[in-house]
């Protein structure tokens, strides 16, 4: 309890340059776990929530998606990320099928 | 006690959910939902009103129905702030994390995103335009 409570803490972000495409803790597991389901061509994960950590913005583009809607491919990240995004206020989903 | 001034051309439905003690999705809640998405051919379920709404992404949707000529009588839309059980609710109906969520002839049609790049690639126009919900064009003239 204490412990997600310290996470949500913008600690991390201090020593972070204003323009860094460095990821915070949470961030690189939100990227991994994309990255290791989905295998992207190209994928960033970024709090956009301005240091309570609850909305992001997630850009995918995956061969995964290849022939889905993009409603079947955003409910696919939904499923992956859902105990997480259960947690956010927020969530900017762009998803794209690599040709 | 609450002041419902709003007077605008968008709908917002009185509409309340009975109050349960269970999370799960219940009968009860599941058709009360039901009913809230056959209301009218277009529903959206947001985070405040139309007028007003309550969230940078409930915002932009209401924006874009409004630039693509939703008719108003052909709109409807719920306050999921107003109605926790509903605010679950939905987010287990639809099967999907998120708020806004929009419905077109009892259809989902998907969250905030997915209302934008439709709304640019067309796609959402025709959808609308399909389901007979936009402002007829002589009507807009006037």
């Amino acid at each position: 309890m204490f412990r997600s409570f310290a996470r949500k803490l913008p600690r991390a972000r201090l020593g972070r340059r204003f323009v860094s495409s460095e990821m915070d803790e949470y961030e690189s597991m939100i990227y991994k776990k994309l990255a290791q389901e989905l295998e992207p061509s190209n994928l960033s994960v970024r709090d956009i929530s301005g240091g309570c950590g609850s909305m992001f913005a997630i850009n995918i583009e995956s061969p995964k998606f290849k022939g889905l809607p993009m409603i079947k491919q955003h409910r696919l990240v939904n499923e992956l990320l859902k105990d997480e995004i259960a947690k956010w206020h927020g969530l900017q989903l762009k998803t794209k099928a690599k040709k | 006690m609450f002041a419902r001034a709003f007077q605008s051309s968008l709908r917002a439905p009185k509409f309340r959910l009975t109050p349960l003690t269970v999370r799960l999705l219940s009968q009860e809640t599941r058709s009360a939902i039901e009913q809230a998405i056959s209301s009218a051919p277009v529903v959206l379920f947001m985070k405040g009103t139309p007028q007003a709404p309550a969230c940078g992404f409930s915002r932009a949707t209401i924006q874009i129905l409004g630039q693509l000529g939703v008719d108003p009588h052909k709109f409807a839309a719920y306050n999921v702030l107003e109605d926790p059980e509903l605010r679950q609710g939905i987010k287990e109906y639809s099967e999907w994390p998120t708020i806004p969520q929009l419905y077109v002839n009892k259809d989902f049609v998907g969250g905030c995103d997915i209302v934008m790049a439709m709304s640019q690639s067309g796609e959402l126009s025709e959808l609308l335009e399909s389901a007979d919900a936009l402002v007829p064009e002589e009507e807009e003239e006037k």
